[in-house]
């Protein structure tokens, strides 16, 4: 019987409209992930070969080196607060307890302590983003 | 070594880079804790930092190419180029540590 | 008297004939649509009035077999349970789901998933096999007991989880929202005591760990079974198992029949 493959690949991964905001923060820790790691080797060959040659680190020129670090915050933020969310829910902490499925139904795992983490996450996410660029732009007195 | 094993320790070296992730964070900007870098435990946060971030960055990665990729022997392709681009960056990252705080 | 609303609907439907189409085709059928009307309904009709040609896979018509997923207005449904002037468009666009091999036009290949089933061994493994091989009774279960498993034992196995999981997208070894939670719900049923003879398929490089919690298979099951739910709950057992290395629950009673105690109390 002739059939035809239907696997959306990689562009599975951008379909989020219709399903939770659980699916968009999956895709961001992914991308996020991959840009630290970019960031992580690059720093570390920074430190060893211009930082303890020269005392100073390389950094892109001017305004972009701004820009860098902004990103920088964005995704090492988003990153761990999303990460302690899905430790938690993995290991069964905030999924919710199994109950019987009854008409009109509701998923305690997208519902309850687990949507309060994702609230949480967002929140801290925007108040340590902020103080991250108050350090950046050297407006914070400490 | 079992995938949960795997990915228990994906967790913990994750939040070991929470806390000594943080002290690097301020240590290095922040002025009035600038005196943190001159301590004894300082270095060696920093290679504990080292080793978890790397580990966690790898195993990271291998899961995401493990799966556009998936099959048992690119799965096997994909370990072994990510442990030792891990242990390479992990050998020259200690080396820099040593350099920096050990005056070598 | 009521008046009902009848509205003038197209239904954009896929068309596609892997053995004689070259690529696949959208066609579009206009039908007059009252408040009750089913999509799949809406596709029966065509099939009776427009195009028999039209190849749909449906059975009970009421949510209880699974048979009618499909993707509609780009997301996955059944087809049976959903109502078309519910979806407020003018244009029904329907299309096979995701991720699963076509056969033709709106029917999918689910094969490869009920492979993965047999994998997992989805049936009570228990260690007494004297009793197992001549029962004395049957095995008793309180409520709370069945209260750990009975959510995720309504599964119809429509599919739609593990069309809309983005794991499966790119990976085609992944067990699937669908099959995990069967796992699951066998490894927890207080009777079976046989999770350390599917450890090796679930605790593997292409089973539960490769779910990241994007919860879409709960946000569009449509019998609130919450995959999402019992996939976590399935790691936190595997991973206890392993650091504290138990995975025998507690006997469970077996109530003896009347054969062997000569009484029907």
């Amino acid at each position: 019987m002739s059939r035809r493959e239907n696997k959306q690949g990689i562009l599975g991964w951008l379909k989020l409209r219709g399903y939770s905001i659980e699916k968009l923060m999956y895709v961001a820790q992914r991308i996020s992930g991959v840009g630290i790691i970019i960031f992580l080797l690059s720093h570390i060959l920074n430190v060893g070969l211009v930082y303890a040659v020269t005392g100073e680190l390389w950094e892109p020129p001017g305004l972009i080196g701004k820009a860098v670090l902004v990103m920088l915050g964005i995704i090492v933020v988003f990153h761990t607060f999303n990460g302690i969310r899905l430790v938690l829910a993995e290991y069964g902490f905030i999924v919710g307890k199994p109950k019987r499925a009854v008409y009109p139904y509701k998923m305690t795992s997208l519902s309850g302590g687990q949507r309060l983490a994702v609230y949480l996450v967002l929140i801290a996410f925007i108040i340590i983003l902020y103080f991250w660029i108050m350090v950046a732009f050297d407006l914070l007195g400490w | 070594m079992k995938e949960s094993t795997k990915m228990l320790l994906h967790y913990v070296t994750g939040f070991l880079i929470l806390v000594t992730g943080a002290i690097h964070l301020i240590a290095n900007n922040l002025e009035r804790f600038l005196w943190i870098k001159s301590t004894l435990w300082y270095p060696i946060s920093l290679g504990i930092f080292l080793g978890a971030v790397l580990y966690h960055a790898m195993n990271g990665l291998r899961v995401v190419l493990v799966e556009l990729f998936p099959g048992s022997s690119s799965g096997k392709v994909i370990s072994t180029i990510l442990v030792i681009v891990g242990v390479i960056f992990f050998v020259s990252g200690f080396y820099f540590l040593l350099v920096l705080f050990g005056g070598w | 008297m009521e008046k009902s609303e009848i509205r003038k609907i197209g239904f954009k439907v896929f068309r596609f004939n892997p053995a004689v189409d070259a690529s696949p085709k959208w066609k579009i059928y206009e039908l007059e649509v009252d408040r009750s009307l089913t999509v799949l309904d809406a596709l029966l009709r065509i099939k009776e009035e427009k195009d028999p040609s039209l190849a749909v896979r449906y059975s009970c018509r009421q949510a209880v077999c699974g048979s009618c997923g499909m993707m509609i207005n780009g997301k996955q449904r059944l087809a049976c349970f959903t109502r078309v002037l519910e979806l407020n468009s003018k244009v029904v666009v329907v299309e096979p789901l995701n991720n699963y091999p076509i056969i033709r036009d709106l029917v999918t290949d689910f094969s490869d998933l009920f492979m993965k089933e047999k994998m997992i061994k989805p049936y009570i493994i228990r260690d007494d096999h004297e009793e197992m091989r001549s029962p004395t009774g049957m095995y008793l279960q309180n409520p709370e007991e069945l209260l750990e498993y009975l959510q995720f034992a309504d599964c119809i196995e429509c599919g739609l989880c593990s069309s809309a999981c983005p794991t499966y997208s790119t990976d085609n070894l992944f067990l699937t929202p669908m099959i995990l939670n069967k796992a699951y719900r066998i490894s927890a049923d207080s009777r079976d005591t046989g999770l350390q003879y599917r450890l090796s398929v679930i605790d593997s490089e292409h089973g539960c760990w490769r779910c990241h919690f994007a919860a879409a298979c709960s946000s569009v099951c449509p019998k609130g079974i919450d995959p999402a739910k019992s996939i976590q709950l399935l790691k936190k057992m595997i991973t206890s198992a392993g650091i504290f290395k138990r995975m025998r629950k507690k006997e469970v009673q077996v109530a003896l029949r009347p054969h062997v105690t000569g009484s029907t109390i």
